[in-house]
């Protein structure tokens, strides 16, 4: 067993650490402030490949391994989740997708796009009633050459910048993953909906009405988005993970520096009992969080990722994250509640990872049928 | 110048369950209020004394004696008086009984010359106090199912009146019955220090039929429910399948079949 | 022990409660959205007596009573928690002070027209180096030809940018400190004393947050509440019962959240099946439920004890405490219920996350009740602790 970075990760995660520092920290608060992540920090993102992270070289990408890639979505968060979550979705779904089951055509196609970062791609899946992949109600109805798309898709992350979208329809094959430009004839975006938390991320329902798709637009096999779901759901997860650890992460260096500095009855708080308690509770739960989100992206390296392991991040990091956030509020007493300090933002992007690809009891439910089914009780 | 208004207190329509071992309006979970149109009517009444104070204006129930907590509700509002009419057999008498009983109560209050109610009760909903109260107060003219009510100079009341989903201004010698239309504007609130008053330091008057000289032996018999049931459920409507075309002619040919068109 | 709620109080909610339901929530999300107070509702609310429940109806109340005012932020924070801290800024400290302590001339003059809604008032405790450890106060006040000058600056005091009367603590013998040396004033805006900052908040948007500044503010002698030199006594007993009504407030936060819930649960599935029928989602009800009615069961017996004279300190603490922690965790429990809807701003429960995060900050963080309660506890039992 080896716990240790290689030196190429380490190089890796310095230079994230300074990318972030440099670029995206003095962006974090105009981003939540205005919704939205400004198109030059995207630019630089791309430029140091970043959304090309997990490509192959050929198509322009930074092909990184997934311990290097959870470093970057880590990093990333620990100034902006909102920035680390739109790099998630463009990269570990959409462009993931395309290079695990598209055709040497799609990937030609749509890759070097996403990796210079002039395409950025958005995921539609989720659907007004959810009823995961057994029950779309988005139809993709045969046509003369290809499909025709209507329906409505609901909490599309990044719809509002994406130029490509991979959309979840029932096709008469069975359920397909379909990718669908943008500006498809037809496609409309809903009104932003406007969430608690990591507010740079553009998320729109989005309307198909009657959206002509070609047969080649087919990511996989047609009826067997089970395989596109199957090739990007636990590494998404492990993500997600990794985006709250370094939120939980940002939390606790938040209301550390504060501690340190803040005095209350002639003493700084961090020297009382109580506050001491909060920072090592939250230190327990922000390395065991780590332990879990690097050794799945470790087990992910070596292609052994299984599903329960990813779901034990998510769901840690759900709960990680938001108790840690709030400790570190409650740190800070009345300057954690004005916005004038970070944590507030923190507080709110950290409480939104468990809205987000499961929540508690989604990941219990997963978690409770693996571990029956490993001791012969199969639902 | 004296205006009664008559309020009656109904089970809270959103709060309304049928208990399926009683058989019944489950009146323990039920809340009480005063019926809404009522409510619009005291309102109407409490702006013409704003105007004039040398209005009094008389709140009226007949009904059980948990009644007595809308009549304190008006009195909050800002009513000179609150008179609940109630005896056993007030609590079992239905619309014609009533309207006899409220009008010798009006009666004896000297110098009545408007009577208000709401066009409606919520809960039985039949809309037939006011006509009633009229006849039984001597042919009195009716001004029914009016909406922007305003009392006019000379001994007049005037307001527009609703029939056939249509406004007709019109205008009555006072004295004279009112109904007032529920409109949207949410009527005025009491204040909290009237509410505390209402209670601790106003009171009620109770009538019965008795005070009032009349014999329930003379008046419309009281009637008692025995049961209550459900309506049976409908039956599955059909679904028409096919492409719209297909769809829209097998519906006319069921439509045709069951000599609907 | 009679536990039912007498009539007149019952009238008293069903109006609070039409007058929220009708004035307050159809702006509140916008209010929330703008940071705007809704001005115009506070004057209907006003109208109706919303700003002066607790107090005798001698000085412009509704004589409500401590029971009173329990329902009225019950009901208030039901629909909007920015304006139960509106509301309880204004009667539950500001105005509250003056009651307490304050001579008969005082309370017809100041504390009538608070109770009438006529003026707003804000409460001048917190400073930047005194949040929860009230006593280090530096704001001074000091004589000069009969009235009092007062300098200093006091932050996040709600109610501040529209405020017109102040009930503000400042030091008159620095020698004496807390303990005689620190005194209570009610000062007009016309007096002088200036907003400053305006704060942005992460909830409770729809009230509103400045520093007060006072440079050379004067103020006459006879504007002292109670007496020169025992103002910290005064304000600590104001904040006493202010802790009452957070938690009244907070049991009305997790009501509205429980109910969301029910409705919720009752028509939304998710993989096929009704959440209601979950039973992750049932024990979450259960507990949910479970710990309001604890809740209500606290806050209204502490009403009681105030109401009656009786020694209410104790249960005050515990009524803030427990209050703000159960609202947090309902209304935490209800978004996760409720899964990505629950993040929507366009839905209020986001907003019921935001606004109940407060209550476990202001008024004394809880890490300050806890260190009170146990310390309390423990001088009962011979051990004496600092904070």
């Amino acid at each position: 067993m080896n716990f240790a970075f290689t030196e190429e990760q380490q190089m890796f995660r310095d230079m994230f650490a300074d990318f972030v520092a440099k670029e995206v920290e003095p962006l974090a608060e105009h981003i939540s402030e205005h919704e939205e992540i400004p198109k030059a920090l995207l630019k630089k993102a791309a430029m140091q490949g970043f959304l090309g992270a997990l490509l192959p070289e050929e198509y322009g990408g930074a092909a990184l391994d997934m311990v290097s890639y959870i470093l970057l979505l880590e990093e990333v968060a620990k100034s902006d989740m909102s920035t680390a979550m739109v790099l998630h979705v463009h990269n570990d779904l959409v462009s993931r997708a395309i290079l695990l089951c598209g055709s040497a055509e799609q990937k030609e196609q749509w890759l070097p796009a996403m990796a210079e970062g002039s395409v950025i791609g958005a995921w539609a899946f989720a659907e007004p009633d959810p009823a995961g992949l057994t029950n779309l109600q988005v139809m993709a109805r045969a046509a003369d050459d290809g499909y025709v798309l209507h329906g409505t898709k609901t909490w599309v992350s990044n719809a509002g910048i994406a130029g490509l979208m991979v959309v979840f329809a029932q096709a008469p094959e069975g359920p397909t993953a379909l990718l669908v430009p943008a500006d498809a004839a037809g496609l409309k975006l809903g009104q932003r909906d406007k969430t608690l938390g990591m507010r740079g991320v553009q998320i729109h329902p989005v309307y198909f009405n009657d959206v002509a798709v070609p047969a080649d637009a087919v990511l996989g096999r047609p009826g067997d988005a089970q395989a596109v779901m199957a090739a990007v759901g636990d590494f998404s997860r492990l993500a997600m993970a990794a985006i709250a650890l370094g939120g939980a992460e940002h939390a606790l260096s938040l209301g550390v520096d504060f501690a340190k500095e803040r005095k209350q009855f002639g003493v700084e708080i961090a020297r009382k009992g109580a506050i001491q308690a909060y920072i090592a509770d939250s230190a327990v739960e922000v390395e065991t969080l780590r332990s879990q989100v690097y050794r799945c992206a470790s087990l992910a390296d070596q292609g052994l990722l299984d599903g329960l392991s990813a779901s034990i991040a998510k769901l840690w990091a759900n709960r990680v994250s938001y108790q840690v956030a709030n400790r570190m509020i409650q740190t800070h007493g009345g300057y954690g509640y004005i916005l004038d300090y970070a944590i507030g933002r923190v507080f709110r992007d950290c409480r939104t990872v468990e809205g987000i690809e499961g929540s508690n009891r989604t990941q219990q439910a997963a978690i409770a049928r693996s571990v029956l089914a490993a001791h012969g009780f199969v639902m | 110048m004296r205006i009664v208004v008559c309020i009656k207190q109904i089970l809270d329509p959103e709060t309304i369950k049928v208990s399926r071992s009683l058989q019944a309006i489950d009146e323990r979970t039920a809340r009480r209020i005063m019926n809404p149109p009522d409510r619009w009517a005291l309102d109407t009444a409490l702006r013409f004394k704003d105007e004039d104070p040398s209005l009094e204006v008389i709140a009226m129930s007949a009904g059980r004696s948990e009644a007595e907590d809308i009549l304190r509700e008006a009195l909050a509002l800002g009513c000179d008086r609150a008179i609940l009419l109630s005896d056993p057999y007030i609590v079992n008498a239905r619309a014609a009984g009533l309207a006899m009983v409220l009008a010798a109560a009006i009666k004896r209050l000297r110098n009545v010359q408007l009577v208000m109610t709401g066009y409606k009760a919520l809960d039985t909903g039949s809309g037939t106090l006011g006509p009633r109260l009229a006849i039984e107060l001597g042919g009195w003219p009716l001004l029914m199912n009016a909406d922007q009510v305003r009392l006019e100079s000379g001994g007049y009341v005037s307001g527009l009146q609703n029939a056939d989903e249509k406004f007709y201004a019109s205008t009555y010698p006072l004295p004279c019955v009112v109904t007032v239309l529920e409109t949207p504007k949410h009527p005025r609130y009491p204040h909290g220090a009237e509410i505390m008053n209402a209670y601790r330091l106003r009171s009620v008057e109770v009538w019965s039929t008795a005070a009032l000289g009349l014999d329930p032996a003379t008046l419309p018999a009281p009637t008692t429910s025995r049961q209550m049931r459900l309506p049976p459920p409908r039956e599955f409507g059909v679904i028409i399948e096919g492409s719209p075309q297909e769809a829209a002619r097998n519906l006319i040919a069921t439509l045709k079949a069951r000599r609907i068109i | 022990m009679d536990l039912t709620l007498p009539k007149e109080y019952e009238l008293l909610r069903q109006m609070i409660r039409d007058v929220m339901e009708n004035e307050f929530a159809p702006v509140a999300e916008e209010a929330d959205e703008k940071a705007e107070v809704p001005m115009e509702a506070i004057r209907t609310a006003a109208k109706a007596g919303l700003l002066g429940i607790p107090f005798p109806q001698e000085y412009g109340g509704s004589g409500a009573g401590e029971l009173g005012y329990v329902i009225l932020m019950e009901e208030v924070s039901r629909v909007d928690s920015a304006i139960a801290t509106v509301i309880g800024a204004h009667i539950g400290i500001a105005a509250m002070a003056i009651y307490v302590d304050g001579s008969p001339a005082l309370k017809e003059k100041y504390l009538t027209p608070l109770a009438r809604g006529e003026k707003i008032g804000a409460f001048c405790l917190t400073e930047p180096g005194a949040g929860s450890d009230a006593a280090a106060i530096k704001t001074r006040a000091v004589r000069s030809n009969g009235n009092w000058v007062i300098n200093g600056t006091k932050i996040y005091i709600s109610n501040g940018p529209f405020a017109d009367l102040f009930s503000v603590l400042a030091v008159t013998n620095p020698a004496l400190g807390a303990r005689g040396g620190v005194t209570a004033f009610v000062v007009e805006k016309e007096m002088g004393p200036k907003v400053g900052v305006i704060e942005k908040k992460l909830g409770i948007r729809a009230s509103a947050t400045s520093e007060i500044i006072f440079d050379e503010v004067e103020v006459p002698a006879a504007n002292i509440i109670g007496q020169e030199g025992l103002g910290f006594v005064t304000f600590m007993k104001t904040l006493d019962l202010g802790r009452v009504t957070v938690g009244a407030a907070s049991l009305g936060g997790a009501q509205k959240a429980l109910e969301m819930v029910l409705d919720y649960a009752r028509l939304a599935e998710k993989y096929g099946m009704p959440l209601a029928h979950q039973q992750q989602v049932q024990f979450m009800i259960a507990d949910m439920y479970s710990w309001i009615e604890m809740l209500r069961g606290l806050v209204y017996r502490t009403a009681w004890l105030v109401d009656n004279k009786r020694p209410f300190a104790r249960e005050a603490y515990v009524c803030k405490l427990m209050g703000s922690e159960i609202a947090s965790r309902v209304v935490s429990y209800a978004m996760e219920i409720h899964g990505a809807l629950g993040l929507s701003r366009d839905y209020p429960l986001e907003r019921a996350f935001r606004d109940a995060r407060i209550a476990e900050i202001f008024e004394g963080t809880n890490e300050i009740q806890r260190i009170i309660i146990a310390r309390d506890l423990l001088r009962e039992v011979g051990v004496h602790i600092e904070p």
